[in-house]
């Protein structure tokens, strides 16, 4: 299986991240892109901007793709998280799935997710529309 | 012996500086290490029960003797994603 995991400040490239995953020659592609949202409850978000451990990040990322492969049958998986500024509609993270069949590719794409959100140290930091900005992750989840 | 610690977001925001060195006694645990910051340093203190530790980019327990050279990671919950 192979992986792909970077934590970079530029924009995210689908195409790039696409034809990583395409050359899996496999049945199904499963992408997921963390956006930024413009509306949370009654907060409205102007910008989120993002800071990483980067070196300790990447071991992350790495060790939860090598999870996903133990548990699903899939090619090659992808993540890719930004850091810096990531205006609304623009993505702080992808994460890819290739594989045989979409059924594991699906799945492991959403355990990718979830477990990047509790485990990888990266810090989301709001910048709401009236001027105030705050540091999201109160407690661990897990 | 010395230990680099490193900081990030809120953490390091409040404190105003991402990382620094210190000199600590051979033995030291990464729990000790959190304690002696926590005493000087309020933002420390205040976070200190949400706080966890990695040693050269592996999560730790709190029981990790340290080493020369280590590089300790104050870490805040995640929000990544």
């Amino acid at each position: 299986m192979e992986i792909k995991v970077d934590i970079q400040a530029a924009p995210l490239s689908l195409d790039e991240l696409w034809a990583f995953l395409a050359a899996a020659e496999g049945g199904g592609i499963a992408i997921f892109g963390g956006t930024t949202r413009r509306i949370t409850g009654e907060r409205v978000t102007e910008q989120l901007s993002y800071e990483a451990h980067g070196s300790m990040a990447r071991r992350e990322m790495e060790k939860l793709a090598v999870k996903a492969g133990e548990q699903w049958d899939v090619l090659r998986i992808g993540l890719i998280h930004r850091t810096g500024i990531v205006p609304v509609s623009e993505a702080s993270v992808l994460i890819g799935v290739a594989s045989a069949h979409r059924g594991p590719a699906f799945e492991a794409a959403r355990f990718l997710i979830d477990e990047l959100k509790v485990s990888v140290p990266v810090w989301k930091k709001e910048h709401f529309a009236d001027g105030t900005t705050e540091w999201q992750g109160d407690d661990w989840v897990r | 012996m010395t230990v680099t610690v490193n900081v990030f977001a809120r953490l390091r925001e409040q404190l105003g500086t991402s990382a620094w060195t210190e000199s600590v006694p051979e033995g030291t645990t990464s729990r000790q290490l959190v304690k002696v910051l926590s005493e000087r340093e309020a933002a420390i203190s205040e976070l200190e029960n949400v706080l966890r530790v990695a040693v050269n980019d592996e999560w730790v327990q709190k029981d990790r003797i340290l080493e020369d050279g280590d590089e300790v990671a104050l870490l805040t919950p995640v929000s990544g994603g």
